[in-house]
């Protein structure tokens, strides 16, 4: 059965974020009023992801290797979107993600004192990403850069789980017809199955998302009907979770998400990295 | 008529590619008293929480308690383990420690309490008791089936209190030449699916003496794919007359 191989630091599995940080994703979310701009908000939304992961392979004071993590920004110029001690690399383990944010910001926030009120609590918020917006969109060439490094990355770990490709972009391409790359992206495969390519639109207008649909007949349009084939169907589990956080979800649902806001784009990326019980 | 128990084995195995120090699993007996505790591997300091409950029950005697009784035990645990924590959030921990810390830790529990002539059993998630008396099973608590493991057991917290529904009790007579087996949840998966194929796999958990031939078994099973890689804890007692 496919998708069913153990994730282990001896066959760790990876997943690598393409993100678009063209000219229009500083503007808003449609219909936000937090004045933030959808490359700050998705910022956000990667750090925490990238936090989510790190606690989830932490034991004690260590982390361990489960995941390989790789970013890449595109826009007006296409690069491996993590810094610093991470810069440079198609793929960094866990944790070394762990040991190297950028920056660790002071934040605050409320949580119950156990008396029925709520009192203030100082936490630190890793930051390893920052956001960045301007030029076009080449989505063809960072695909084409993902589809290389998932291939080598496969062909380095063919007992471990299929690599999961995350692409958030809020526009069309600027370079081509994306879909022959997102089929190369997708023929990827490890003994235990084919890389899976999931697409997070994110919203330009407040029209309402669309979340894992089966078919293009519920799309409003040929951009959204474009990314719903370049995107994997999803897999049994990962349709359970999802149902079982109350999407209906049916046998063709894909990961793809079309006009997310910030709330479904955290939902799917949540959804889209589960993976079952770590050993 | 009286009867104690004798111990035959109490041993516990690491998954496969793990060392033995990361093993989340702990055992603990005591003369009537016995537990073993599972500790979940999302959790971080898992094997700490499971060796508090495992340790804490059989310092004490849980023959005469009802659920309100093992309710307020789990309370005494969750204070030991808060005192733990705080111990050790006095040192420069990583961010990620502390995130992972304020989630707490969580294990499925068994603990068996002897008086004289019954056993009772306190549940909390998929390890089991496993109870074989004139060479069949007379009991398998708190589950029955194969199919039942793999679904979200609920676990005992180390910050959180227990839901009343996830508590199971049970008692019985104990009866010499009866062999009792606490179990983690792997090797009770792989006995009841035995079971279920007409097998008769209580004849193997009676052949293990030793932790070589616990090792052994597990190796094997594990290679023949019927026994998922996992941590894996087994405590054999047999009664006996007094």
């Amino acid at each position: 059965m496919p998708y069913s191989a153990e994730v282990s630091r001896a066959t760790p599995s990876c997943f690598l974020f393409v993100i678009d940080q063209s000219g229009s994703m500083s503007d808003p979310f449609a219909g936000s009023s937090t004045g933030r701009s959808k490359a700050e908000e998705l910022a956000d939304v990667i750090n925490r992801l990238l936090q989510t992961l790190v606690t989830r392979c932490a034991k004690g004071e260590e982390v361990r290797d489960y995941f390989d993590v790789g970013v890449i920004g595109y826009g007006q110029s296409l690069g491996h979107g993590l810094q610093g001690p991470l810069a440079g690399r198609d793929f960094v383990p866990i944790s070394q993600i762990a040991f190297n944010p950028v920056r660790l910001e002071s934040r605050n926030r409320k949580v119950p004192d156990g008396a029925g009120g709520l009192v203030d609590q100082n936490f630190q918020f890793p930051v390893w990403f920052d956001p960045v917006h301007s030029g076009g969109t080449p989505m063809c060439e960072a695909l084409g850069r993902a589809k290389s490094a998932v291939e080598s990355w496969a062909a380095g770990h063919m007992t471990s789980y299929p690599p999961t490709v995350i692409h958030v972009t809020d526009g069309e391409s600027t370079d081509g017809d994306p879909s022959p790359v997102a089929q190369q992206i997708r023929a990827v495969a490890t003994a235990d199955g084919p890389a899976c390519l999931y697409n997070l639109h994110l919203s330009s207008t407040a029209a309402k998302p669309i979340t894992f649909p089966a078919s293009e007949s519920e799309l409003p349009d040929e951009f959204a009907r474009l990314l719903f084939a370049m995107s994997t169907p999803l897999q049994d589990r990962i349709r359970r979770e999802a149902a079982a956080e109350g999407y209906a979800v049916s046998d063709g649902s894909r990961g793809f998400a079309f006009n997310a806001d910030l709330v479904e784009a955290i939902r799917f990326i949540d959804i889209g990295t589960r993976v079952s019980g770590l050993r | 008529m009286a009867i104690r128990p004798v111990t035959r084995f109490a041993g516990t195995l690491p998954k496969a590619g793990n060392a033995e120090a990361e093993c989340e699993d702990a055992f603990c007996l005591a003369g009537s008293q016995l537990a073993i505790a599972d500790g979940a591997s999302e959790g971080s300091y898992s094997q700490v929480w499971a060796g508090i409950l495992a340790r804490a029950f059989c310092d004490d005697d849980a023959a005469g308690w009802q659920e309100a009784e093992f309710f307020s035990w789990i309370e005494a645990c969750q204070r030991e383990w808060s005192t733990w924590e705080r111990d050790l959030a006095q040192k420069d921990l990583p961010w990620f420690t502390r995130d992972k810390l304020r989630q707490g830790a969580f294990a499925a529990f068994i603990g068996l309490a002897l008086s004289a002539s019954e056993w009772h059993a306190f549940a909390c998630g998929d390890c089991c008791l496993l109870i074989i008396r004139d060479d069949a099973v007379a009991e398998s608590f708190p589950i029955e089936r194969s199919d039942d493991f793999g679904n979200l057991p609920s676990l005992i917290a180390s910050t959180r209190p227990v839901l009343d529904h996830a508590l199971q009790v049970r008692t019985g007579e104990a009866l010499p030449g009866d062999r009792l087996y606490l179990v983690s949840d792997a090797l009770a998966c792989w006995f009841l699916t035995g079971l279920e194929n007409g097998e008769r796999p209580w004849d193997l958990l009676a052949t293990i003496v030793s932790d070589a031939d616990l090792a052994s078994l597990v190796s094997s099973e594990r290679q023949q794919g019927r026994l998922r890689n996992d941590d894996v804890t087994l405590v054999a007692i047999e009664i006996a007359d007094d």
